[in-house]
């Protein structure tokens, strides 16, 4: 399978499962999303994972940009003591195709599911196919937390009705880098 | 040459519904068939089985032996998908209790067919209609439609038969709750589930019930009878008896 | 006294309880057929996953080896636990060792097997369920009632008027004012618990990984936010390795819910299982639960049972479990996995469930590993009768069926009894000494028989 098949199968999963995705500039759509989080919890605060390497030059404009404050990076203690952040920003390892799921190796796992909204900014190139490929992608010892995150936070425990943004984020999207 | 086919005639059918073995037979030699029926049957031992008690089957087994082995049939013809699933599937395994009645049962085994299974091989395409016109449904037995993967023939059977609109139900519930045995054991629910299946039909404004079981029949009639409708309940030989072409 | 369910002890059915089902299953089913429809390879899938899961019971007891094996190199500590209580004792031990008041807990229907909760509430543990379906259970003192959506039995009318009741305010009859109020509850909770309480999906015996699926995120709040997190897991629930696991983790949420995947799948491996610092005070610790499953792996014929993978498909299925609700089985795993699970592993009080099935065989269609479970059902009932002796119900109905084998299998005997059945039903009185009579009027037998019609009244004539 081509690189450009797997990005697509990739970005219609995730689209079904309610994954906004922005290309890796300033866009009227990421501050309309970011502005509806920051409304709609009204909180401030924005988590973004210190372990993210070569953020986007800018993002740290557009959170501002959206009235997102706050310690930056937020330090994991400081959840604890404030558990309502409105987002939070990581960097996404892999996309799988078959799922639309976003896989999770260096992030800090709290920083997925604690905010109200996630934004990962996630490498075109580092879509697989499927479970198979990226377990094969892990290099042995596996890591002591691989996180996928396929979508927001769910129930349909009453009636079967589908609930967003249960315990972890009702909102996700994802910055597509390269 | 015609072929020949043993008759093997299900308990229920037997001693409450005879006339459909007489239409089945009908059926099967317009459609071709050398029948042959023998003598002295019982039913196939399925109920003993289902329930636990597979040693009470086997007498059963070793009479189905005794009336079908070295009669030189090209297929032993059951009308009804339960006996039929239990006669191919699961009786060589039963019948391995008896020394010497495991081989002779899995020979026959092998030459069970269900009734419309094999009617539909010679009548496919051949005109069949009502003497008038019929919205029917048709209900598939689970161990028909599961057990032995027989889901087609009875379908196109009935859709091939002139003055015939055949209605069907979205997301239907998988069982009409008769369970033989298990509508003995648990009334209640078998109760509650067959008039939960009678609400679906009903919703389908279908006239006539086909099914190709007379176990499914006799349950779902005996709770209508109990309530306000003008369905018929037939079985499918029954039914194809009808719309055969008239001398 | 005993509890009286409808349909089982009496003739009128739960009309709101059968509502409430039918409306969760029809979604399932829409959203399991739209996500099918795109997945043609899906039965390859299924016989790829019942293959690794048959292979693996076959040689389970080398792959518990490795399992453990992996674990133990890396230090984590691994606690055998033979039965409920041993497996109750264990959590309760490591409870009052890291002086626990709080735990928060995850669906898991091993801990109701073993009936954990009841046994650490009253060690004086708070146990908060997290799972929104498992909350409202836990707040109603109810049990679940489905392996995936514990609630399934209640409206949301009557989950609204629940929490109104114990949260003391009027809560709307909207599922989002229901989940809000859940949420604030909840959060606060894990941010203050002392030990996180989770099941384990699959363990995966060559890398030592854990592997959880969740749709809410509370599991992954219960397995990381706690100082403690114990996880129990039944010995059978092993993926040989990596790859297999990818398998079983997609065919488990296809059947499950009709998703590729859970909203999170959270892998844990060793040595730290996504605990960063443990030497700051964090600790794991592995259950792993027996509690009859060794018996039933050395039984070959019963064996399958245990290559369940607890999606909850066979529920949805289940024409019977879809009227009488899972309450009805009381019992910890309902429908039909329950009816042969649980006469397996707790064979007291639970036999008789093999009779709660029509054998209509939809379980076994619908089973992501192909389980026969109708086969199953067979061998249940089978049991059921060599323990005739247990109860003069069971002895009375065993020799019901001895008598109706010898009547029917003699030809003559037989016509002489549809004869007297005919006399009987012609008498109103003698209809309901039948089982049928109950409910039904049974349909009268013809007054000669299609034999009989067919070669004359002589039937024993050669």
């Amino acid at each position: 399978m081509t690189a450009q098949t797997l990005l697509e199968q990739f970005l219609r999963q995730a689209e079904r499962l309610d994954i906004a995705v922005f290309p890796d500039r300033p866009t009227p759509a990421l501050k309309e999303w970011l502005d509806k989080i920051r409304t709609a919890t009204g909180f401030q605060q924005a988590w973004v994972d210190p372990d993210m390497e070569n953020s986007p030059p800018f993002l740290e404009e557009a959170l501002s940009g959206s009235g997102f404050q706050g310690a930056f990076p937020l330090e994991p203690q400081e959840i604890n003591s404030s558990p309502n952040v409105a987002l939070g920003v990581t960097r996404a390892d892999f996309g799988l195709a078959y799922s639309g799921s976003l896989a999770f190796i260096r992030a800090n796992p709290l920083v997925t599911l604690v905010p109200a909204g996630l934004l990962a900014v996630l490498d075109a190139k580092k879509i697989l196919p499927a479970y198979k490929e990226l377990f094969l992608a892990l290099t042995s010892p596996l890591p002591a937390i691989l996180s996928l995150v396929a979508g927001p936070s769910q129930t349909s425990d009453i009636e079967k009705k589908l609930i967003k943004g249960v315990h972890g984020p009702k909102w996700v999207a994802i910055l597509l880098d390269g | 040459m015609a072929e020949r086919v043993g008759f093997f005639v299900p308990c229920l059918i037997d001693n409450f519904e005879p006339d459909v073995a007489i239409h089945a037979i009908e059926v099967l030699k317009f459609a071709g068939f050398a029948v042959v029926v023998p003598k002295n049957q019982t039913c196939c031992g399925q109920p003993w089985f289902n329930v636990g008690l597979p040693k009470l089957a086997l007498p059963y087994i070793e009479r189905f032996v005794n009336c079908f082995d070295g009669l030189e049939l090209d297929a032993v013809v059951v009308p009804s998908g339960s006996c039929a699933s239990f006669l191919a599937k699961h009786a060589p395994e039963t019948a391995k209790r008896k020394p010497g009645l495991y081989k002779k049962m899995k020979e026959l085994s092998a030459k069970i067919r269900e009734f419309s299974d094999l009617a539909y091989g010679k009548l496919k395409g051949v005109p069949l209609a009502l003497p008038r016109p019929t919205r029917v449904f048709y209900h598939n037995s689970c161990h028909m439609g599961r057990e032995l993967g027989i889901i087609e023939p009875p379908l196109a059977l009935i859709d091939q038969t002139g003055g015939v609109k055949r209605e069907e139900i979205p997301l239907p519930l998988p069982c009409c709750g008769f369970g033989g045995a298990f509508s003995t054991l648990l009334p209640f629910l078998s109760y509650r589930i067959g008039e939960r299946k009678l609400e679906e039909i009903a919703k389908t404004g279908a006239e006539v019930v086909i099914s190709a079981d007379s176990g499914c029949l006799m349950h779902l009639s005996s709770i209508a009878k109990k309530r306000p409708n003008n369905v018929r309940f037939v079985h499918l030989a029954s039914f194809l008896y009808e719309a055969l072409p008239k001398p | 006294m005993r509890t009286r369910f409808p349909l089982l002890d009496t003739p009128s059915p739960n009309l709101q309880l059968e509502a409430n089902l039918d409306n969760a299953i029809a979604h399932y089913f829409q959203k399991r057929a739209l996500t099918l429809a795109e997945i043609p390879e899906y039965q390859d899938l299924v016989q790829r996953a019942r293959n690794i899961r048959l292979d693996t019971l076959n040689d389970l007891p080398s792959h518990l080896k490795r399992f453990r094996g992996v674990l133990e190199n890396a230090g984590v500590r691994v606690i055998e636990a033979k039965s409920a209580e041993e497996a109750r004792r264990a959590v309760s031990d490591i409870a009052k060792r890291h002086d626990v008041k709080r735990a928060v807990k995850s669906k898991s229907m091993l801990s109701e097997e073993v009936r954990l909760n009841e046994f650490l509430e009253e060690s004086g543990v708070e146990v908060v369920e997290t799972d929104l379906g498992e909350l409202i259970v836990q707040l109603a003192k109810e049990k679940p009632s489905h392996i995936l959506t514990p609630c399934i039995h209640k409206s949301q009318r009557e989950i609204a008027e629940l929490f109104s009741r114990v949260f003391k305010r009027d809560v709307p009859d909207e599922e989002s004012a229901i989940a809000e109020l859940a949420r604030v509850f909840l959060r606060e909770k894990f941010f203050s618990a002392d030990m996180g309480l989770t099941g384990v999906n699959f363990g995966v015996a060559e890398t030592g990984t854990l592997a959880f699926v969740e749709n809410e995120g509370n599991l992954r709040y219960c397995a990381l936010l706690p100082r403690v997190h114990v996880a129990l897991m039944g010995i059978e629930r092993i993926a040989p390795d990596m790859e297999t696991l990818g398998t079983l983790l997609t065919v488990l949420t296809l059947a499950g819910t009709g998703q590729r995947a859970g909203a999170y799948t959270t892998l844990l491996s060793p040595p730290e299982f996504g605990r960063k610092a443990p030497k700051q005070g964090r600790f794991f610790y592995l259950i792993l639960v027996d509690n009859g499953r060794s018996g039933l792996l050395s039984d070959p014929k019963r064996r399958e049972t245990l290559a369940c993978i607890r999606c909850g498909a066979c529920l949805n299925a289940c024409v019977v479990y879809r009227h009488i609700g899972g309450h009805a089985y009381q019992a910890p795993y309902m429908g039909p996995i329950g009816a042969i699970l649980m006469p397996g592993i707790h064979p007291k009080g639970t036999e008789h469930l093999g009779f709660f099935s029509t054998l209509c065989g939809a379980c076994r269609e619908i089973c992501p590993v192909g389980i026969d479970i109708p086969g199953q059902l067979l061998a249940v009932r089978e049991q059921f009768f060599r323990h005739a002796t247990r109860s003069p119900a069971r002895g009375v109905r065993y020799l019901a069926f001895l008598l109706a084998s010898h009547i029917g299998r003699h030809p003559r005997v037989a016509s002489l009894a549809r004869r007297v059945l005919r006399l009987m039903l012609a008498a109103p009185c003698l209809k309901h000494v039948l089982g049928w009579g109950k409910v039904r009027d049974l349909p009268v037998p013809a007054s000669r028989s299609f034999q009989e019609r067919f070669w004359g009244d002589r039937t024993d004539a050669a």
